[in-house]
């Protein structure tokens, strides 16, 4: 068992109950997406190996989720 | 030369091969822009879209959530076990995985049916068309990711190229990303 992957997987399982607790109060959808970008990031990074990608893998994917997160936030203000 | 080569090299093969990175960039683009046009159209009728998103069901939800990330790191320790030549633990994960897949189609034919019973369709409102179209086009992804799942399952016992195994759990992981774009924006911030 590859320890990384499971501190991966427990870190994922808690923010996720962590963004579910948010759903209620009130101006918590920064928060939200902010977390959403994170498990995003564990999931490509550390399950799916980007980490040991080239560097324009990493940079073109993390570019693309950014954006979308920054384009998510305007259009929630 | 040698690290020249190697870094031509790790530039066209990222892990599961090029073909499926560029698969992955488009469909992420794909959903993210409809989850863009979602949140347009949710900021132009916000009391119909916040009375929608109240009756969906968080439990299935988060539980399908939970299952999809679980089934990733099952995915994840199969490719690793697969890279040990842990045959045996390779194909525990890999039954584990599909598990998962099945209880996510599970529950998300449980609440489709949920919703059709209560009269919820594709042209209820706005917000269903996009809740059905979005997770629909998802649950397709899912469907076949399992079939792949299955078939390598199937053929794990014979040789199977670590390519084919790294595309095809690049390929599950991609449903976790999709997925984790699209259950807080339909499920919690609208």
């Amino acid at each position: 068992m590859n320890h990384q992957n499971r501190n991966a997987w427990i870190a994922l399982m808690i923010l996720t109950a962590t963004t579910t607790n948010l759903a209620n109060l009130k101006s918590a959808a920064y928060f939200i997406i902010g977390i959403a970008v994170i498990k995003i990031g564990l999931v490509s990074f550390q399950f799916m190996d980007l980490r040991n990608a080239h560097l324009f893998w990493k940079t073109a994917f993390t570019g693309l989720i950014l954006l979308f997160a920054v384009i998510i936030v305007f259009l929630l203000k | 030369m040698d690290l020249l080569e190697k870094e031509s090299e790790n530039f066209y093969y990222p892990p599961g091969g090029l073909l499926i990175w560029i698969i992955i960039f488009l469909e992420l683009i794909t959903f993210g822009m409809g989850i863009i046009a979602f949140l347009f159209y949710g900021k132009q009728d916000p009391i119909t879209f916040h009375e929608s998103r109240i009756n969906l069901n968080m439990v299935i939800g988060v539980t399908n959530t939970f299952l999809l990330l679980t089934s990733g790191y099952f995915m994840a320790e199969t490719v690793n076990q697969w890279k040990k030549k842990k045959q045996n633990r390779a194909k525990i994960y890999l039954h584990l995985t599909i598990t998962g897949g099945i209880l996510f189609i599970t529950l998300k034919c449980i609440e489709y049916f949920q919703k059709i019973q209560i009269g919820i369709s594709l042209d209820t409102n706005l917000f269903y068309t996009f809740y059905w179209l979005l997770t629909a086009f998802h649950l397709v992804h899912v469907l076949v990711g399992t079939v792949f799942l299955i078939f390598m399952y199937i053929k794990i016992d014979k040789n199977i190229l670590l390519e084919d195994m790294e595309a095809t759990a690049a390929f599950w992981h991609m449903c976790d990303l999709i997925w984790l774009l699209l259950f807080p924006t339909l499920y919690l911030i609208v």
